[in-house]
């Protein structure tokens, strides 16, 4: 008995869980992960009931297939492999008709589109390109025309009749249904419900994804009205809802929503336009219909073509775990934009340190037109001369020589010249202008050059791959050279010569010269100029030690009467989290890069995380103690939640959404302060903002406190009776 | 004839080679005089806070440590530098390598608290020495503070008292090693060649209570020749990787000690201080070339430590004094009486130290004796310089005088003057008041028999 029981559980576990993947199949299809999504629009296949037979005898087919020929089991649940199979499954019930003819044609298409599917896999998943809805477009263009030779019977499905039973729909604008068929019609729908119903299964996804495709409708309806002659209802169709997708791909899905993913979506969406006008009359010679080709190519024309930058801005490709165009926002802006990441590898300064720049861009004497890009970096004593004090000086007196240069990011040994002799004090060599160099690989045209190295001083050979911080040579006087300096820049090819890339390095440190009431400053992206003096953050173990939160450590916080109970956990993929008990929100940091960073935070705004996402924002685990910086907190963390909904339909628009802060650390006996402001100021004339953070060795947080138009909150670390009962256990 | 028309007798004199002149050896030192410190008129200090008077420059303490931090910071990824506080405890200059990022390095339980109660958290303080009580062991462990272990006895202790405590504290050890052309400097820490430092090693891994975290060693002081301590870290790396391959301990650290040559002359050194001191980047060279054998990934290499105090500190430090009275010796010389003795100014049994004076004073040089104001005969600051005729009231600096002076100086015949710190800004501070008779009063008792 109860073994039946368990294999009745099982099996209704079972049958949960394909049921599960079958939504997420549908949800795929407007760029969803959500099972919600995914039902709203098996409803928009049911307002026709032989088009939701199709989809789910598609899917299931694609599924077993799938298991069968032992696809990876996660890949099968995430739904994409069932996708294309359920469009051609509507498309078979709408077309074909589910009689005899309609179901041996999904039985042998179906399983196809899965091979197509895993083969384009095969092609494509290397170049991080996505398989979209091809499998369908090549099954079905197959399947019509073999169905011409066949002579298989099949109608093109008609538009509903909602006209007659909703009369109010004609006092709207005549396009209006016009528009919501054709957004059915990708589903072999033309119905105005089903339009509905997609477009609400869009907007349950994304404010921003809607808002692009409502903006392509737009665009759709705008061609029709200038092209006079489009009578042509299933052209529209074409039309728009591959203007929808083309909008919705590129303005939100693998590009982070900004105006310039926008601009780009109305680019690739007039393009789509083109292409639906300009293949309708050559594929209807064929006997065949536009489909969703558009699409399709201009998807994968632009993405390919975006490949080639060589700064990935504007629009900022999404290469990271993607979610919803909104989760996509965020991420971005909280984890990549705060960092000032030009290209796709950081960079730091090619020497450990502090260094004098002494000639950066567009410098008078070598950096200028093509090699304007790049700076020169000395050590000068306290006189400001390159070497000691001595009456005849040589190279050996010479601060910067034979001090190791190193790779400023991982990368790979192109070309490395290490036999030019070093010149005298004073002397150049004009022939060999670069001297010793080593030119390194980072990524698609972008390379990085260290030049003047010492003679027989170069540490690694052509073809090796290093690390950042690794040594590649030391500093010399080859080439043109008066006095020992190290020459970088980044460049666009491997060869020396090349021309330069503009470039930053990232949380550099500027160093005041002595005397100077100024502090050191941390600046995330920092393109030195003359006379400056920088040095990277140096990884201090001591300073890092106050942020390693001992993991499974309960934290208790009282604000008040208010405790909140703050976990140190490490999350499934390893991501360092703290996590309230009480209500279950999460905030992510890192510990790496010489930094402690707070990443996003997820769960209630009330928690007390969120003081620590602003108090924490990010520290430098530099053992200086003069040191400032300055980071940002997202603005909706401060305000209220009605305004932050509105505020989402624009938010791609806001590029400054968010709060300056700097920030300083500070040790007071035992314990480390990092104390924040931010830079605007409220009507007081004081910050907005003004944080204070109290951290102690192996304890972790101990102190917060937050003013915000001088309002303080203060939370402390408490010890609860377990742990009193602890220490009182430790102290007999 | 009668002995009134004898010509006097004059005793001859023969001097030895004076370091002073300009010669084939080197220049002069102090031939301008100093008339201001860090744009500070030596008058007005005077005028302000009297005669003899110890001043710091706050620049020169932040250019030398920096210039420390940097010569091996551009060469190797992790270095530290412990404040030596018997160098120089005043706690605002230790305040002012604190706040450049400098940990501690005490010798003992005073020093450790001065340390604490200066604001240093107690573990960022390395504490080496030969003696370390057991209460202030028990401090220093409940601190997290660094002990560097002198020798077995004392390892030992720390076993027992962590045991007590139920603490599994990090520590280091002290070793010596023989460094050829040097004096052994053997009278601290555990012998490498002989075998001991290794056994004491085996026998803290084998008491199973504490970790080791870090070697020390210290080849001696005013060390010339930087090649002695690329020999020395030579030692300690081969050390380490033995540690690391045959017990798998990484060590966090590796501590060179101190004793950089400042840019003071000594006694018996025949070049002047500023010629023959190596600068910091000629150490740096030597020791960071020996660390580059370390057989560690880059990421984990153990933090170079350094305790420099020396030649961090002495060159910000000058003594101001005045003289107070002027006489021919019989041998010649031109004697001065100074108002600052070898009470103050400790350092003058080692070093001949850089003389100025602090107005311009016309006449020819000649040799001259400088006595300090002690009714004592071995109160000769220096026994032969070439000055020029200074008279009563003329001020004469001693340069390079920031190290051990202001800790090693005595309460003996005369109390001691104050010091003050030019910040760097031009304002000049106290830091330590002149003593009073009521100072030295407070400490004493009389028993009531004789009241």
């Amino acid at each position: 008995m109860a073994g039946v029981r368990h294999r009745a559980r099982a099996a209704l576990g079972n049958l949960q869980s394909l049921g599960n993947t079958v939504l997420r199949a549908y949800a795929h299809l407007v760029f969803s992960r959500s099972r919600l999504v995914g039902l709203v629009l098996l409803l928009a296949t049911a307002t026709a009931p032989r088009a939701l037979l199709g989809a789910l005898l598609g899917a299931l087919l694609a599924l077993g297939i799938a298991r069968l020929i032992d696809i990876e089991r996660e890949t099968i649940r995430d739904g994409s492999y069932a996708v294309s199979a359920l469009l051609l499954g509507m498309g078979v019930a709408q077309t074909f008709g589910l009689g005899k003819v309609g179901l041996g044609l999904l039985l042998f298409f179906a399983p196809l589109c899965v091979l197509m599917t895993a083969a384009l896999r095969s092609f494509w998943t290397p170049l991080h390109l996505p398989v979209l809805s091809m499998p369908f477009l090549i099954a079905f263009y197959l399947l019509l025309s073999l169905s011409t030779v066949a002579q298989w019977p099949f109608e093109i499905p008609a538009e509903d009749g909602l006209m007659q039973l909703f009369p109010l729909l004609d006092r709207l604008p005549r396009v209006v249904p016009l528009v919501l068929r054709s957004v059915g019609a990708l589903f072999f729908l033309p119905r105005c419900d089903a339009g509905v119903l997609i477009l609400l299964a869009l907007a349950l996804h994304s404010r921003i994804a809607t808002l692009l495709a409502v903006l392509a409708c737009v665009l759709a309806v705008f061609v029709r009205s200038v092209l006079p002659t489009f009578e042509d209802s299933g052209l529209f169709h074409s039309l728009t809802y591959n203007a929808v997708f083309t909008a919705v791909g590129l303005g939100s899905v693998w590009f982070v929503p900004s105006l310039a993913s926008f601009v780009l979506a109305l680019v690739g969406t007039l393009l789509c336009a083109l292409l639906t006008l300009g293949l309708v009359g050559p594929l209807a010679r064929l006997g065949l219909p536009v489909l969703i080709i558009p699409f399709n190519a201009t998807v994968i024309l632009l993405l390919m073509a975006f490949r080639q930058r060589s700064l990935d801005r504007r629009p900022k490709s999404v290469d990271f775990p993607a979610g919803t165009p909104e989760q996509n926002l965020t991420y971005f802006r909280t984890r990549l934009l705060r960092f000032a990441r030009q290209y796709s590898v950081r960079f730091s300064l090619p020497v450990r340190g502090a260094w004098t720049c002494t000639q950066g861009v567009d410098g008078p004497v070598t950096h200028q037109g093509l090699w304007r890009h790049a700076f020169d970096f000395e050590v000068l004593g306290p006189d400001g001369r390159p070497f000691a004090p001595v009456l005849v000086p040589s190279l050996l007196d010479c601060y910067a020589y034979r001090l190791p240069v190193l790779a400023s990011a991982p990368g790979t040994v192109v070309k490395v010249v290490s036999t030019v002799p070093d010149n005298e004090l004073g002397v150049v060599n004009l022939a060999e202008n670069w001297g010793n160099l080593v030119i390194l690989y980072h990524a698609p045209s972008v390379y990085s050059m260290v030049a003047h190295l010492q003679c027989g001083s170069i540490r690694v050979v052509e073809g090796q791959t290093v690390r950042a911080g690794d040594v590649l040579g030391l500093c010399g006087n080859s080439g043109r050279s008066a006095q020992p300096h190290v020459h970088f820049q980044l460049q666009s090819g491997p060869k020396v010569g090349d021309h330069t890339l503009p470039c930053w390095f990232a949380d550099a440190i500027r160093v005041p010269a002595v005397g100077s009431s100024r502090p050191e400053r941390v600046i995330a992206a920092l393109c030195p100029e003359a006379s400056e003096i920088v040095r990277n953050v140096e990884p201090d173990a001591e300073r890092a030690a106050f942020f390693q939160f001992p993991y499974g450590v309960v934290w208790a916080l009282r604000q008040g009467e208010r405790v909140e109970h703050v976990l140190c956990d490490i999350d499934f993929h390893g991501h360092f989290t703290l996590r309230s008990r009480e209500d279950g929100s999460a905030l992510f940091y890192s510990l790496d890069g010489g930094f402690f960073t707070a990443y996003d935070m997820l769960g209630a705004s009330d928690s007390f995380l969120q003081l620590i996402r602003a108090a924490l924002s990010r520290v430098p685990l530099d053992g200086s103690d003069a040191l400032y910086w300055n980071d940002y907190l997202p603005a909706r963390m401060f305000r209220g939640r009605v305004l932050n909904v509105l505020l989402d339909f624009v938010l791609p628009f806001l590029s400054s959404d968010r709060l300056k802060m700097e920030f300083r650390s500070q040790r007071s006996g035992m314990r480390l302060l990092v104390l924040g402001e931010s830079e605007r100021v409220g009507p007081d004339g004081k910050p907005l903002i003004q944080t204070r953070a109290e951290l102690q060795r192996g304890e972790g947080l101990v102190r917060l406190e937050l003013t915000h138009r001088g309002q303080v909150v203060t939370v402390e670390r408490i010890l609860e009776l377990a742990e009193l009962h602890e220490v009182a256990r430790r102290a007999a | 004839m009668s002995a009134a028309v004898l010509p006097l007798y004059e005793r001859p004199s023969i001097l030895r080679h004076q370091v002073g002149h300009m010669n084939k050896f080197g220049r002069a030192p102090s031939a301008r005089p100093v008339t201001h410190l860090d744009n500070v008129p030596v008058d007005d200090l005077v005028t302000k806070y009297g005669s003899p008077l110890f001043v710091f420059s706050q620049k020169t303490l932040v250019q030398r440590y920096r210039e420390l931090h940097q010569a091996f910071a551009r060469r190797y990824p992790r270095v530290r530098i412990a404040w030596s506080y018997k160098t120089n405890y005043l706690e605002a200059i230790c305040r002012v390598f604190h706040r450049e990022g400098a940990w501690a390095e005490v010798v003992s339980p005073f020093e450790f608290d001065k340390a604490v109660d200066s604001g240093m958290s107690p573990d960022r303080i390395h504490w080496n020495g030969p003696f370390k009580p057991d209460d202030a062991i028990e401090k220093a462990l409940r601190g997290q503070a660094m002990i560097h272990i002198d020798n077995l006895d004392e390892l030992v202790r720390i076993e027992r008292i962590a045991e007590r405590l139920n603490l599994r504290p990090k520590v280091a050890v002290r070793i010596n090693v023989a460094v050829e052309g040097l004096p052994a400097w053997s009278r601290f820490g555990l012998n490498l060649e002989s075998g001991q430092a290794k056994e004491a090693i085996q026998r803290l891994i084998s008491g199973g209570r504490l970790q080791l975290a870090g070697l020390h060693c210290h080849i001696g002081t005013f060390i010339l020749a930087p090649v002695a301590y690329g020999i020395a870290a030579a030692k300690l790396v081969e050390l380490a990787n033995q540690l690391k391959g045959e017990y798998g301990i990484k060590l966090s650290f590796l501590d060179l000690g101190g004793g950089f040559a400042s840019k003071n002359t000594l006694r018996e050194q025949y070049l002047s201080g500023d010629q023959a001191t190596p600068p910091f980047d000629r150490y740096a060279d030597a020791i960071c070339e020996a660390l580059a054998g370390l057989d560690y990934p880059p990421d984990e290499l153990p933090t170079l430590v350094l305790e420099t105090g020396r030649a961090l500190v002495d060159e910000a430090g000058t003594l101001i004094s005045s003289v107070v009275a002027t006489k021919r010796q019989p041998d010649g010389r031109r004697g001065l009486v100074v108002d600052a003795g070898v009470n103050l100014l400790f350092t003058s049994f080692w070093y001949k130290h850089d003389v100025a004076a602090a107005q311009e004073t016309p006449g020819v040089p000649e040799p001259t004796v400088i006595y300090g104001p002690l009714c004592m005969n071995i109160d000769v600051m220096r026994d032969s310089v070439n000055l020029p005729p200074l008279g009563v009231g003329d001020r004469l600096l001693f340069r390079n005088v920031g190290a051990y002076n202001v800790t090693q100086w005595m309460q003996f015949i005369t109390l001691r003057p104050a010091v003050v710190l030019i910040g760097e800004s031009g304002r000049v501070a106290v830091i330590r008041r002149a003593e009073r008779v009521a100072d030295l009063q407070a400490l004493e008792e009389v028993p009531e028999w004789l009241e």
